[in-house]
């Protein structure tokens, strides 16, 4: 019976950890679409809205010297390691401004919103596939 | 005062008219809230397309060209004047307020004209490409109609969008999205919910408790027909069972009668051996008197004072005949009155009835008299009893052959009975039929010889004519069996 108990304990607590948001589970399945030459991406978290921590992507690095990619805002404050990594942004004005931002998920008006620059995909040789191709600006 | 089959049966009533009294409600009630519902999204909808069409109207007659996008991005002060105005329509009531159109027609994506959002952080930039929730948008765009989009389609949603075409002059539609707030009815329309949910509920739950009535009745009325049943078969049971009694007793007391004659029958045979061992000696005496007084006559040799003499013995013997007949027919009597007697007197009786054969077949009597008391019992009965234990007492000394035979009659008294005890010394009874002895047939002698009853008869009188008790042991030489009554009350 104690088995049980620990058992079930065990699996709601698993369940509870990995349970994912409706954001997060849209921004992991983004970033498991698109890849760097036929390989899924590595990403590198920082300071991002919505954390990736606990959620079922699997390929969140510690360090940027192992990733393919920078998620998450404020850029500026980035090491000079990862200065020079493609990023995936939460805010639409550093979409807009920011060179090195390929993508970026953000909320307009209660509507989620995913955009992808093209011309960046390109320079950082991210592959888009035709699921990710619509949202192209 | 209602009845139990009566208060279920309302009971039943009051549940079917009330389960079908909410079955009516809850129809009529979904009708009645949807047609509510729709009256107040109308009323709503209609305000905000009065807002939209008018905000439309002012957009197109504002532009300075046929077209509003090339418009404002001609004139970036038109852009600012036009937003400024559409930010006067937010209200508690429309939270945003933007237009859009689409850059071309092949794409999905909506490009913002204008936003009348004041907050910069959820404000839409000029041309900001736009992804909608769904097609409705590009719908409208088609068939240039307005429509509303419920969010997640649901009625009690607090949000709706209500999208206008701005048809404009070069025929180009650009879309006027307006997200307006249902809260103002949305308590009416939660508490139609609810009320619907409640009586959705109620009518399962009635047909439920309808249901579980009508199986408890049904129930109820099975055990109560078979409670009367069961009541009435006792009544008649009650009803009749003095008679079965009196039946039964009556039953019981004549198989008694039988068995009492049947035991009287079998000892009347060994009476008649009695009666003929007790006559063979006084018979043969007058016989020898008379070939006596004869011879004398015959011879001329007789005295009239021995002839008195020998008259005497004759009529002695007749006499005793007489008596001895008196005594068997005293004996077949059955007692109707306890009279009062000793167990010697009683003892007495049975062995002038028995001695002589006792005495033919050299058995001795051994008497040891301690009791003397008075009782109140049967005589007869008990003599009968005292008969039958002796005789028993007698076939089995013959039967075992058993050398200097005896028979011990002892008799004794406590405070509160006398004991009368018959052994003899014929080796006793075998263990494993001692408790049978009393049954009524169970016999050890041969058919001729037993009828089984006399034992079992014997223990009946004493126990429930008597008041005593009867019953059987055995000692180093032989059976004894212990009769014990109670002493008469002085």
């Amino acid at each position: 019976m104690a088995l049980l108990k620990q058992l079930f304990l065990g699996v709601a607590l698993l369940s509870f950890s990995y349970a994912e948001t409706p954001e997060q589970e849209l921004i992991v399945k983004v970033l498991k679409l698109i890849s760097v030459k036929n390989v899924s991406v590595s990403v590198f978290e920082h300071q991002p809205s919505i954390s990736l921590q606990g959620s079922t992507f699997t390929h969140l690095t510690e360090q940027c010297a192992h990733a393919d990619i920078v998620y998450g805002s404020n850029f500026e404050a980035l090491s000079p390691l990862c200065q020079e990594l493609p990023r995936f942004s939460t805010d639409y004005e550093v979409f807009q401004k920011d060179e090195r931002v390929i993508g970026a998920f953000y909320w307009r008006k209660g509507r989620p919103q995913l955009r992808f620059n093209q011309e960046r995909c390109e320079r950082f040789e991210i592959f888009l596939p035709a699921e990710l191709v619509r949202y192209v600006q | 005062m209602f009845s139990k089959i009566t208060f279920a049966r309302l009971f039943i009533f009051v549940t079917v008219l009330l389960f079908a009294t909410t079955l009516l409600l809850y129809l009529f009630f979904s009708q009645t809230k949807v047609d509510i519902v729709t009256s107040f999204e109308r009323a709503g909808v209609e305000e905000v397309e009065e807002i939209a069409s008018n905000i439309s109207q002012y957009i197109v007659h504002s532009s300075r060209s046929i077209n509003l996008h090339q418009s404002l991005s001609e004139d970036r002060t038109l852009k600012d004047a036009l937003e400024y105005f559409l930010s006067t329509f937010q209200t508690q009531k429309i939270k945003n307020i933007f237009i859009v159109d689409k850059p071309n027609e092949s794409s999905i994506l909506f490009r913002v004209l204008l936003d009348g959002t004041k907050e910069k952080s959820d404000k839409f930039q000029f041309e900001e490409l736009f992804e909608p929730e769904n097609t409705v948008w590009a719908e409208v765009i088609h068939s240039r109609e307005p429509k509303v989009i419920y969010q997640d389609d649901n009625m009690d949603a607090l949000w709706a969008t209500f999208l206008y075409p701005i048809i404009q002059e070069d025929g180009h539609v650009a879309i006027l999205a307006l997200d307006f707030s249902k809260a103002h009815y949305q308590k009416v329309v939660s508490s139609l919910l609810g009320l619907e949910v409640f009586l959705r509920t109620m009518v399962p739950f009635l047909f439920f408790i309808f249901t579980i009535m009508v199986i408890v009745i049904q129930s109820d009325k099975k055990r109560e027909a078979e409670k009367q049943e069961a009541q009435k078969a006792l009544e008649e049971l009650n009803l009749t069972l003095e008679d079965r009694i009196a039946d039964e007793v009556e039953k019981n007391r004549q198989k008694d009668q039988q068995l009492i004659q049947q035991s009287r029958l079998a000892s009347m045979g060994e009476m008649i051996s009695m009666i003929a061992h007790q006559w063979r000696q006084p018979l043969s005496a007058i016989s020898s008197t008379v070939q006596g007084l004869h011879l004398k006559l015959t011879l001329k040799k007789y005295d009239e004072v021995l002839f008195l003499e020998k008259l005497m013995d004759v009529n002695r013997y007749a006499q005793y005949l007489s008596q001895t007949i008196d005594d068997f027919r005293h004996f077949f009597k059955t007692s109707k009155e306890k009279n009062q007697v000793t167990l010697e007197e009683v003892i007495e009786k049975v062995l002038s009835l028995i001695h002589v054969t006792l005495e033919n077949k050299k058995i001795t009597l051994i008497m040891d008299f301690q009791s003397n008391e008075f009782l109140m019992t049967y005589s007869n009965e008990l003599m009968q009893v005292l008969l039958n234990l002796i005789k028993n007492a007698e076939d089995a000394l013959v039967e075992n052959q058993i050398d200097h035979p005896w028979i011990k009659i002892a008799t004794s008294k406590n405070e509160t009975h006398v004991m009368l005890s018959i052994s003899d010394n014929a080796g006793g009874i075998p263990p494993e039929i001692l408790t049978r002895i009393f049954e009524p047939y169970f016999s050890t002698k041969t058919q001729k010889d037993g009828t089984g009853l006399g034992l079992y008869m014997s223990q009946k009188i004493i126990e429930e004519h008597c008041s005593g008790s009867l019953c059987a042991s055995n000692s180093s030489s032989g059976a004894v069996f212990t009769i014990q009554l109670p002493r008469a009350v002085v």
